[in-house]
């Protein structure tokens, strides 16, 4: 492994120098834009759509982004200030360069995933002036409408060509719109506040509006299974008819009478979504799972100079994960009330708020945050084919982002998904963790794969095993997936601690070099 | 200051003060809408100009 500063005089493989530290402010500034991204104005909808009471959004969100800005603080800015080193760079002394490249692969598959989101949220914005609807399919695979997913592909394809010229120019323009963007997601709350009559404080306090909000999105689960019910109950009736006028054993009249009481079971399956406090708080923690648990935020807080830099994750979360998401989430309510419509289509809810401004947001903010994610999928598809340009590279995560935009319950399911993906991406984090601050301590060597040479099966082991475990629990159990990042965590940092003992008793490791 | 920068703030002023306008009912949902596009096309002006100039300045 060579130690040479890169090309790109990012560091990438070395300390960061004395001299290329940053203070405070630049990590401010960058966070306050990274958190302000299209997809707010999908998750805070989603939250009313899923029945979560405005009491328990308000305290949850309080809470849950407290937690996260204090894993921030203490888990990642003091590894991040005494090593200096990338996320990937670490991981490489750690576990050596093959594992690397198969953690990149995934981590730019869930970027592509993470930006094809927020493609579509832009596509709702470019589609409401055209006339194109967003509707999502009850199928998980399904398919928009085709209009609908042509947008997608056209926003999808100016998005990547644009990525793939370089971001310079999209991030000096996130810059220009970031305050702006943040006073027109205060604004889309208050005007639907107004547009609700929400005009005094005891209004605002008593939640009402919310309220029926939720009451009108359960009442359509009710009437959904009350429909299917009595669908299934008059088809029973037509092949218990049957049966009785052509005899038991005809087999077509019993297909018919199955098929009504399948549909009564699944009229009876179907009930109002719950979304607890817990939910709420355990979400907001941890959506940027990935990011915190998962150390991806080394590779930013390396520059940090003071340890107090550790706080500015607390814009973002405050401005983008709390603010905008109830905003967001007050867009939808203030839409349910004046046209019974439960649909969280971004770019129809601006719309209905804001108008063309609304519109603009919606793009600006999915276009500046999609752009630098399709530009690092693109970077991490490169790390496992150094062959390839970067222009090659992003323009195949473009691609697979587009691709993965034309299906609407990506985004619609975005809660879930982002959840996954901190339950994926991040135990890693604990392999540094352990690493970093228990491995010495147990008589093990510390960054195997450097030190030995040879790399390390037990990161491979330690993390796949609780993240397959993880991912059963949520696709095939139901657990919500944002519950899973941290014992998937917790059981990786064991699982690596005891793997490492077992590989390394009787092991002659080198003496470690210097980093 | 510069004329651009106090245009530009201005803008932002105008964009957080028109919803609170139609809170109050002080102005209309539709005149709010126009009063943020126009706040909006100020301010990207205002900006775009202060960062055409400061990259004109660097080089």
């Amino acid at each position: 492994m060579s130690d040479q500063e890169s090309s790109s005089g990012e560091f990438e493989r070395q300390m960061v120098p004395e001299s290329k530290l940053l203070g405070p402010s630049k990590f401010w500034g960058m966070y306050a834009g990274e958190h302000c991204a299209g997809t707010e104005f999908m998750i805070g909808p989603l939250f009313l759509g899923a029945g979560a009471s405005l009491g328990d959004v308000v305290l949850g969100l309080l809470i849950g982004n407290i937690l996260a800005v204090l894993t921030w603080r203490y888990l990642v800015v003091p590894i991040a200030m005494a090593k200096r080193l990338t996320l990937y760079y670490q991981l490489e002394r750690i576990a050596g360069d093959d594992l690397v490249k198969l953690y990149n692969v995934v981590n730019g598959v869930l970027f592509c995933f993470l930006a094809g989101a927020m493609i579509t949220v832009s596509a709702t914005a470019v589609g409401v002036p055209l006339g194109v609807e967003f509707a999502v399919p009850d199928d998980v695979f399904g398919l928009g409408s085709p209009n609908f997913s042509m947008l997608v592909l056209i926003v999808g394809a100016v998005i990547t060509v644009i990525a793939a010229a370089g971001y310079q120019m999209v991030a000096k323009i996130a810059n220009i719109a970031a305050p702006w963007m943040i006073i027109v997601f205060a604004a889309s709350g208050i005007i639907s506040l107004g547009r609700m009559d929400v005009d005094s404080m005891d209004k605002l306090t008593s939640g009402a509006y919310w309220d029926e909000g939720i009451a009108f999105v359960k009442q359509e689960f009710v009437d959904k299974s009350e429909q299917l019910v009595a669908q299934g109950e008059q088809i029973l009736a037509q092949g218990k008819a049957w049966l009785g006028d052509a005899g038991e054993d005809n087999p077509a009249a019993q297909a018919v009478v199955q098929l009504g009481e399948q549909t009564i079971a699944q009229g009876e399956a179907i009930q109002p979504p719950v979304f607890t406090f817990t939910h709420i708080m355990i979400f907001a923690w941890l959506c940027n799972g990935a990011m915190h648990f998962g150390m991806a935020d080394l590779s930013i807080f390396r520059f940090a100079r003071h340890k107090a830099s550790g706080w500015a994750p607390a814009i973002g979360m405050f401005l983008g994960h709390y603010m905008a998401w109830i905003a967001a989430g007050l867009l939808l309510a203030a839409q349910i009330k004046l046209t019974q419509d439960t649909t969280a289509d971004p770019g129809k809810l601006a719309w209905g708020a804001l108008g063309w401004t609304g519109i603009l947001c919606v793009i600006i903010a999915g276009w500046t945050t999609a752009n630098p994610t399709i530009y690092r999928a693109g970077l991490a598809f490169q790390g496992v084919l150094p062959s390839c340009s970067r222009v090659q590279m992003t323009l195949l995560a473009g691609i697979v982002a587009t691709f993965a935009g034309a299906f609407p319950n990506l985004s619609a399911k975005l809660l879930d998904f982002v959840g996954t993906y901190g339950t994926v991406l991040g135990p890693m984090g604990a392999v540094i963790f352990v690493d970093f601050y228990l491995m010495k301590r147990f008589g093990l060597q510390s960054e195997y794969a450097a030190n030995s040479g040879k790399s390390n099966p037990a990161v491979l082991i330690a993390w796949l095993l609780p993240v397959c475990v993880g991912l059963y629990l949520i696709f095939q159990q139901g657990v919500f997936a944002a519950y899973c990042v941290i014992p998937t965590w917790i059981a990786c940092g064991v699982l690596y601690l005891v793997l490492s003992s077992m590989a390394q008793r009787g092991n002659t490791a080198q003496p470690a070099k210097a980093s | 200051m510069k004329p651009t920068l106090i245009i530009g703030l201005l803008a932002l002023l105008i964009e957080a003060g028109a919803p609170l306008l139609y809170v109050t009912g002080s102005l209309g949902l539709d005149a709010c809408k126009v009063a943020m596009l126009v706040a909006t096309i100020v301010w990207f002006g205002a900006a775009g100009v202060m960062n055409f100039a400061g990259a004109g300045k660097q080089a």
